[in-house]
């Protein structure tokens, strides 16, 4: 064990950060029981002996095994696995090693106390095979109540350029003749994650719902963009035009206890406190992010039946870099219920019903500028007068196959209201509705994809009903998703208010300056959008993904107004992307991904923007241990 | 912030737009009046922004009756609320048709930007009644058939970060406004009948209601002014003064509750601006204004006897009005001053005197350099490719959307001397004079001798100059002179001439044409009562007519730049934001270009493309001035080239909006040119 324990300790130094648990008591140096060659002992009994670690025991040191029959020691001899073809593993123990190996004679198998005994124990940095550091073999706890420690440090590099529509500094440029409001557009970018996640779980993982799990994961941030005008990256132009940030933050950090089982099979309830993932339907239309939370969640019926009930109390993010900060309020409280049913409708379609309650009370805060000096909270636009926001989601999705057409459905209707729309200059009735369609069916190596979003937009900015429909904060997987130029990139809204048309991983034309720091805004233009893809599998390693888009405004009312033109058309235009996914080694170890994509402006964008092809190039490097 | 009578209320607009819809019903113009189906849709408010009209339909003007009515109503509301005030109603050309004051009213009132400054005018007190007729007149001047704003939007449009209260935001877009429109100029027209008798030089003078008259303060930014529309159509603005302070609405996130702005609301009710036009739906880069705080919804109903007049009450005020009360000018009539004329095939206007004659026809420059000089056949080309610019333009202020930019044009020469006027039809009136201060500002600024003018004049003008600007500029630039080598664009001036540098960037130092922002250096300190080189140069010829240093004054100045270095160069001042280029012929300066009534990118557009060979071939004239360039200035001496502290920054010299042309797409029109 002091093998395990070095490993554990050239963890903590290595990773540098966070619960340094070689410390932790139950796990102290000199109460860890040896582990080793131990002789596999001949003509033991007819059945696993059920040992454990006494508590008195396991207060003393070192640690005493205890076989409860009749309460003597079990002998300090490790557990003896033989693979045929592989040397006696060097097996990095804890407590259970020692237990007593029982042979089953009659029936010429091996019995084994516990699965994670079953396979080759690799060294620390193997991730493939048993590994202490990947939850493989617990790291204490007594039988049954395995204590597993996890962790995986996740590189994610991205390199991006891009040409956007930028305007020329107000009060001052780089450039020289710049006479009008549109300057150069070419950006580059590259964004380095390192995420870390450490975690510790109690309960037999994979065939039973953990009893307990802990989950840190830092994240660790630093940012690089490149602009050709001043002002583009921080309201002061004389910021100039490169801009360096780094942002450390947590993007979860949570407890997770496992409140009872439901039946036989592991039907469960269990509550996570803390920040967490959580997407409150299939592809992130709505509310995917990470944040602070209370969350009950389970199933029900073999299973056949999920459900969360959540309240989440947002953080805010930090800007450049998208990470939550530690840890100011974002003034804004999403209440989510839901349930899965497995097998609706069709064998093989598991249809989603939620109800998505959202307050978001930043209006009662004071101005929020963001890491840029940007004002997002009122956004810059109309009358700038700070709101609340008190809207109710209602949600019926569907994902799955019928037969072998691939389908996937999502619908939303949103009610409540804005206590001042800045746009539309009055309190709001909110009345929205979003819906997504997207089916796919492979043939061989080739999938075809056909889609189809709506969000609905406002006819009448002034007329007191906000019919343009906004999401919390959507990350939305579909049409392309991160690969297509409309979805990958925010467009500044220019000459309508100091805000963006959209914002990054988003569809929504919404007007939010940024989507994490910027509030809801229901008086928007909405979005069609008609989707047709081809994705092909050329190598077992190298998936090839091709998209087509036609995008259009669903009212272009909210743009006539901000941009003061009465001149708009629906047409935004064509939304061209290719990407790859190449894993080389047919794992999520090493990943490359890498798109890109372009709008091809329509009469709406060229009115906006000017006909300068936008594009999109990027590549993302992840490693992965 | 406005120091209030109830606090902060929350309200809403819903009142305002509910009585405006009501007060739309009963509203029919004999021209029209309800032309605007788009804008009522757009708005979901009223049908009686006049969109057909453009203010020179028959019979709108105020009658006696109508000042009379809103007087009545001004009376009874300050009543309601168990005070006394002084009210003033102008027509749209400032005609003073009343100056009314309640028994027991304050008489003076006090400037006072609230942000502890120091300077000329922070902490004067000038009389009530003054204060109410430059509120008034910003009501009457800053509005149209398109849009109706009220001294609440011009607080929102002058201070340092737009909107005022935030920060890391530019200044407002009309940044200097405020000091416009003063009576020591020579746009403005002096009534001969009330000046009792003061001398008043070469002051352009006229009886009768030719327009523009001069307000006393310049522009107000202070709440509590209003327009007045009749049927639609803007017929003039009313002014209210009573609380003491002349000041600026310093925080625009909250909602003021001010009786000065109830008083006025209440006083314009059957005069109300059509929903469709007021400021909070007029958006400028996204922003939209803020024309009350208050609806006419929450308000005290008035009741149905209102309070009647008492003759006793009505004021006199010297160079202003008489203690009577008078009928308004029909505007766009020549009696207004501002008279309907035709130019390129397109409607336009003059400005006339009292005989009907233009005061400014088009003449030649005078020589400059061999045979540089402007001919009068191209300043009628200048004029012709402005209005034509602006015309195809889509205007940024004005609703119904897409109707075209409306403009003021001024041609000057290098020395500022006026060679020529047009404007379209319905441009806001306090255009005229500002376009003018714009041009004068390019023009002086971009001389061989403005270093020398601006040494000189501080010199002369003892402690009416804050400090030298010239010798400002060259410590600012390292060693930079003004000395002719820069072709100075009004936005370019603006960008130096603001309490920060960068523009709005809060806490960096001022720029070299302003002053330190209070709290940050001893001495004398900006605010909006105190822009620096600016207010400088006219603050004599302001204050004299004001009484100060001499009460009653002794003469009026017929120019505002009372240095003698000045000459004639800013006989109405200088203007400090964007919409002006100076001209050229090859590498000399022979004039500039002003132009003022939209939105400040409209404004630099006119200006900029108007002056250009794009914008003159458009406008039939391919044969006047260079054949790339046309009358703008060599490239490589425009102030954008100005090397500034900081590496690789530039000034801007124009911006040219997004999309600007109506019915296309056209993206950075002025690329090039």
């Amino acid at each position: 064990m002091k093998q395990v324990v070095s490993i554990l300790l050239s963890g903590c130094v290595l990773l540098g950060a966070g619960p340094c648990w070689a410390e932790n008591e139950s796990l102290a140096p000199e109460q860890t029981v040896t582990v080793g060659e131990v002789p596999h002992e001949e003509g033991g009994e007819a059945e696993p002996i059920q040992a454990s670690v006494s508590e008195e025991s396991a207060a003393r040191s070192p640690v005493e095994v205890v076989d409860p029959r009749h309460g003597q020691p079990v002998p300090k001899e490790g557990f003896p696995r033989k693979i045929p073809g592989q040397n006696t593993p060097d097996f990095p123990g804890y407590v259970y090693e020692s237990i007593q190996k029982i042979e089953s004679s009659a029936s010429g198998f091996v019995a084994i106390p516990d699965r994670w005994r079953m396979f080759y124990a690799g060294k620390w940095f193997d991730p493939y095979n048993q590994n202490i550091l990947k939850a493989d073999i617990p790291v204490f706890g007594e039988p049954g109540h395995e204590w597993f420690f996890e962790t995986s440090i996740i590189s994610d590099s991205l390199v991006e350029n891009r040409n956007l529509p930028v305007p020329v500094g107000f009060a001052s440029t780089n450039k020289p003749n710049s006479n009008d409001t549109f300057g150069g557009g070419r950006q580059f970018m590259f964004v380095e994650n390192l995420i870390t996640s450490f975690a510790l779980i109690r309960g037999n993982t994979s065939f039973k719902p953990p009893e307990y799990e802990f989950r840190v994961v830092p994240i660790f941030n630093f940012n690089h963009v490149e602009a050709q005008e001043d002002g583009a990256l921080r309201a002061d132009p004389g910021s100039g035009n490169i801009r360096n940030d780094n942002f450390v933050g947590f993007q979860e950090l949570f407890a997770d206890v496992h409140l009872s089982n439901l039946s036989d099979r592991y039907d469960f309830v269990s509550s996570r406190l803390g920040i967490q993932q959580f997407n409150s339907d299939f592809r992130g239309f709505l509310f995917n992010d990470n944040q602070p939370g209370i969350r009950l969640f389970g199933n029900y019926d073999n299973n056949k039946l999920q459900f969360n009930v959540a309240w989440f109390s947002r953080l805010d993010k930090d800007t450049n870099s998208g990470v939550n900060t530690m840890f100011r309020d974002r003034y804004e409280d999403v209440f989510v219920a839901n349930v899965f049913q497995q097998d609706a409708l069709f064998v093989g379609h598991t249809v989603q019903m939620s109800v998505v309650h959202r307050e978001d009370q930043a209006g009662d805060q004071n101005f929020h500028y963001n890491e840029n000096n940007i004002l997002v909270r009122p956004a810059a636009i109309g009358d700038q007068r700070a709101k609340n926001i008190y809207s109710t989601y209602f949600g019926l999705a569907g994902d799955g196959h019928v037969g072998r057409v691939n389908t996937t459905t999502q619908f939303y209707y949103v009610t409540g209201s804005e206590s001042h729309n800045a746009i539309a200059n009055r309190r709001t009735s909110i009345q929205a509705a979003m819906f997504a369609q997207e089916f796919s069916y492979d043939i061989d190596w080739v999938r075809l994809r056909a889609s189809y979003f709506w969000s609905s937009g406002d006819k009448d900015p002034y007329d007191g009903r906000a019919q343009g429909f906004d999401s919390i904060i959507d990350s939305p997987n579909f049409a392309g998703g991160d690969l297509s130029f409309w979805q990958r990139q925010s467009i500044p809204l220019i000459g309508g208010g100091i805000t963006n048309l959209t914002n990054r991983n988003s569809l929504l034309p919404n007007f939010r300056p940024g989507k994490e720091e910027g509030q809801s805004n229901f008086v928007n233009p909405g979005l069609r959008l008609y989707n047709a893809g081809i994705d092909f599998e050329i190598l077992p390693e190298l998936r090839l993904i091709n998209n087509v888009s036609f995008l259009q405004f669903d009212q272009v009312g909210p743009l006539e107004v901000v941009r003061q033109d009465g001149s708009f058309g629906r047409n935004i235009g064509y939304d061209l992307s290719t990407g790859i996914l190449y894993r080389p080694f047919l794992n999520n170890n090493v990943q490359v991904r890498a798109g890109a994509s372009c709008l091809v402006p329509s009469g709406a964008t060229k009115n906006l923007f000017g006909d300068e092809l936008l594009y999109s190039l990027f590549t993302n490097l992840i490693l992965q241990y | 912030m406005i120091p209030t009578l109830l606090g902060n209320g929350s309200l809403s607009w819903k009142g305002i737009r509910a009585s405006i819809l009501a007060s739309a019903v009963v509203a029919s113009s004999g021209c029209g009046g309800g032309g605007g189906g788009n804008g009522g849709e757009q708005s979901g408010g009223s049908d009686s922004a006049n969109f057909s009209c453009d203010g020179t339909c028959a019979n709108q003007s105020l009658s006696t009756a109508d000042v009379t009515r809103v007087l009545r109503q001004a009376k009874t509301a300050t009543r309601q609320l168990g005070i006394a005030g002084t009210f003033v109603v102008v027509d749209r050309v400032g005609n003073v048709l009343a100056i009314y004051q309640m028994a027991g009213a304050p008489t003076s009132t006090t400037i006072n930007g609230q942000i502890a400054a120091q300077g000329i005018l922070e902490g004067l007190a000038v009389p009530v009644t003054i204060a109410a007729i430059s509120k008034a007149g910003t009501g009457a001047y800053l509005s149209s058939q398109g849009n109706a704003f009220s001294t609440r939007t011009a607080s929102q449009i002058v201070q340092e970060n737009f909107l005022p209260g935030q920060t890391d935001q530019p200044g407002g877009p009309l940044f200097g406004v405020q000091f416009s429109q003063l009576i020591c100029g020579d746009v403005t027209v002096l009534n001969p009948s009330f000046t009792r008798g003061i001398p008043f030089g070469s002051k352009p003078a006229a009886g009768g209601s030719i327009g523009p008259r001069p307000l006393p303060l310049g522009l107000s930014a202070d709440p509590g002014g209003l327009p007045l529309y009749k049927n639609g159509d803007l017929v003039g603005g009313i002014g209210v003064e009573f609380d003491g302070l002349y000041t600026v609405d310093r925080d625009v996130s909250d909602v003021d509750d001010l009786p000065e702005e109830r008083v006025a609301l209440a006083a314009s009710i059957g005069f109300e601006a059509p929903a469709e036009i007021v400021g909070d739906n007029i958006f400028v880069a996204g922003r939209s204004f803020r024309f009350a705080d208050l609806g006419y919804n929450d308000l005290q109903p008035l009741p149905a006897e209102l309070d009647a007049l008492d003759d006793t009450e009505l004021r006199g005020e010297t160079f202003y009005a008489d203690a009577v009360i008078r009928a308004g000018s029909q505007f766009g009539d020549p009696s207004s001053g501002v008279a309907k004329s035709a130019r390129a095939g397109a409607p336009a206007a003059i400005l006339v005197d009292g005989a009907g004659n233009s005061r400014f026809p088009s003449r030649a420059g005078p020589a400059v350099g061999k045979g540089a000089q402007l001919q009068a056949a191209e300043v009628e080309a200048l004029l012709d490719s402005g209005l034509l610019t602006a015309r195809r333009a889509r205007a940024g202020i004005r609703t119904p959307r897409d109707t075209p930019v409306r403009v003021s044009i001024w041609i000057v020469d290098h020395l500022g001397n006026p060679l020529g006027f047009t404007r379209s039809d319905d441009a806001p009136v306090f255009g005229i004079d500002v376009s003018l201060q714009k041009a004068r500002a390019s023009a002086l600024l971009s001389s061989a001798d403005a270093g020398a003018v601006l040494s000189q004049a501080a010199q002369q003008s003892g402690a009416f100059f804050s400090k030298n600007y010239a010798a400002e500029f060259s410590r600012f630039t390292q060693g930079l002179a003004l000395d002719g080598s820069i072709a100075f664009s009004d936005r370019s001036i603006g960008n130096l001439a603001r309490p920060f540098f960068l523009d709005g960037i809060n806490g960096t130092a001022n720029g070299p044409f302003s002053l330190p922002f209070p709290g940050s250096a001893a001495g004398r300190t900006w605010s909006p009562f105190n822009t620096g080189l600016q207010l400088d140069i006219v603050i004599a010829g302001l204050a004299q007519p004001l009484g100060i240093p001499v009460n009653p004054p002794q003469s009026v100045p017929d120019n505002c730049g009372t240095a003698p270095a000045f000459g004639r160069r800013v006989r109405n001042g200088i203007q400090i934001f964007a919409g002006a280029v100076p001209l050229y012929r090859g590498n000399v300066l022979i004039g500039a270009i002003g132009v003022s009534g939209d939105g400040i990118d409209q404004d630099d557009m006119v200006a900029f493309l108007g002056a250009s060979r794009k914008g003159l071939d458009f406008a039939g004239h391919p044969d006047v001035g260079d054949p790339l360039l046309g009358f703008n200035a060599p490239v490589a001496i425009r102030s954008d080239k100005v090397p500034l502290p900081g590496d690789d920054r530039s000034l801007r010299y124009v911006n040219c909006p997004e999309a600007p042309f109506s019915g296309s797409n056209e993206q950075n029109v002025c690329e090039g040119f």
